[in-house]
């Protein structure tokens, strides 16, 4: 890849931390306003991709991402199945205000794992 | 009433970028398009109220789902030529010359791609068994032959640009695809 310009990276530099705390904004007022999980997730992935623009270097192993990513898949199954066993569909509000947002935390973090590893390895391995 | 006018606007403009980037030539400005295509369509769903699709369509649509395909244009956008030539004559290298220019032309306006040209010596069933190409020309003291692949969809473009535009005859053959199961590491 030849090299970005100069405008570019000192621009995207700027961004970053502005993206990065707007995605993590999304996830954590999830469950009272827009967003959520997912929506949080995929905002974070997207500073990892666009960082991909300036610096085409990996920040992060990919096999470690995979494993956090299947962690917290199992995290999340067992996290919803115990709620339901323990509360029977009766929550009182505060459970309920933790287990969405624990819930929200769980998703966004998956989807930003998730995310991540699909374009990084289109980009690195995916040759023709 | 402000809302609804931005609303139509918007929605006008979702039209005019969905028709621009079916009718565009050029594959990357297409994608461009369809960028902002998303973006427009994610301020339609915040006027409608689904603050919540809105942000999912802004960062998929516009920014995942663009970034992913200009790299995936980027990729697959060569178009990778291998020319065997048999005969030394002066009048040859002129052909080639032509030819190439020809071809490196079709691949510029046509198709918006780079060009990977080689030159080579090896004989021809070794480039078709171990080596990625899209077209293979041979260039026998009798005659030009054109090879490609039957899949590819670019060949048949290539061949009625290269029947209209070339002045000798060419012969068009078309080779089975090989498989490509074999895994790279």
């Amino acid at each position: 890849m030849n090299q970005p310009s100069k405008i570019v990276t000192n621009t995207l530099n700027l961004i970053y931390p502005v993206i990065l705390v707007f995605g993590i904004y999304v996830i954590i007022n999830g469950h009272i306003t827009p967003g959520g999980g997912f929506q949080g997730g995929a905002v974070l992935a997207g500073v990892f991709i666009i960082r991909y623009f300036t610096d085409s270097s990996l920040p992060f192993s990919l096999e470690r991402l995979n494993q956090i990513e299947k962690f917290l898949y199992l995290l999340l199954l067992t996290t919803g199945i115990l709620y339901s066993l323990i509360f029977l569909g009766n929550f009182p509000v505060a459970v309920k205000t933790f287990y969405l947002s624990l819930m929200n935390f769980l998703i966004g973090v998956k989807v930003f794992c998730g995310l991540t590893i699909i374009f990084f390895r289109f980009i690195l391995f995916e040759a023709k | 009433m402000t809302i609804f006018i931005i609303q139509n606007i918007l929605l006008v403009l979702l039209v005019i970028f969905a028709l621009a980037a079916i009718h565009t030539h050029s594959l990357r400005h297409a994608v461009i398009y369809l960028g902002v295509y998303s973006l427009a369509s994610s301020l339609v769903y915040l006027l409608y109220g689904a603050a919540d699709v809105a942000i999912a369509e802004a960062v998929i649509g516009c920014t995942l789902s663009t970034i992913l395909f200009l790299v995936a244009l980027k990729k697959y956008q060569v178009f990778i030529l291998y020319y065997k030539i048999d005969d030394p004559s002066s009048e040859a290298q002129f052909l080639r010359r032509k030819l190439k220019q020809l071809i490196r032309r079709f691949a510029y306006e046509v198709l918006d791609f780079q060009i990977d040209t080689t030159t080579t010596k090896m004989p021809l069933a070794a480039i078709i068994n171990d080596h990625d190409f899209d077209i293979i020309i041979h260039h026998t003291p009798t005659e030009i032959i054109c090879y490609g692949i039957k899949d590819n969809y670019h060949f048949p473009d290539l061949k009625e640009y290269l029947e209209k535009n070339f002045s000798e005859p060419i012969r068009f053959l078309e080779l089975e695809e090989r498989s490509q199961d074999v895994f790279e590491d």
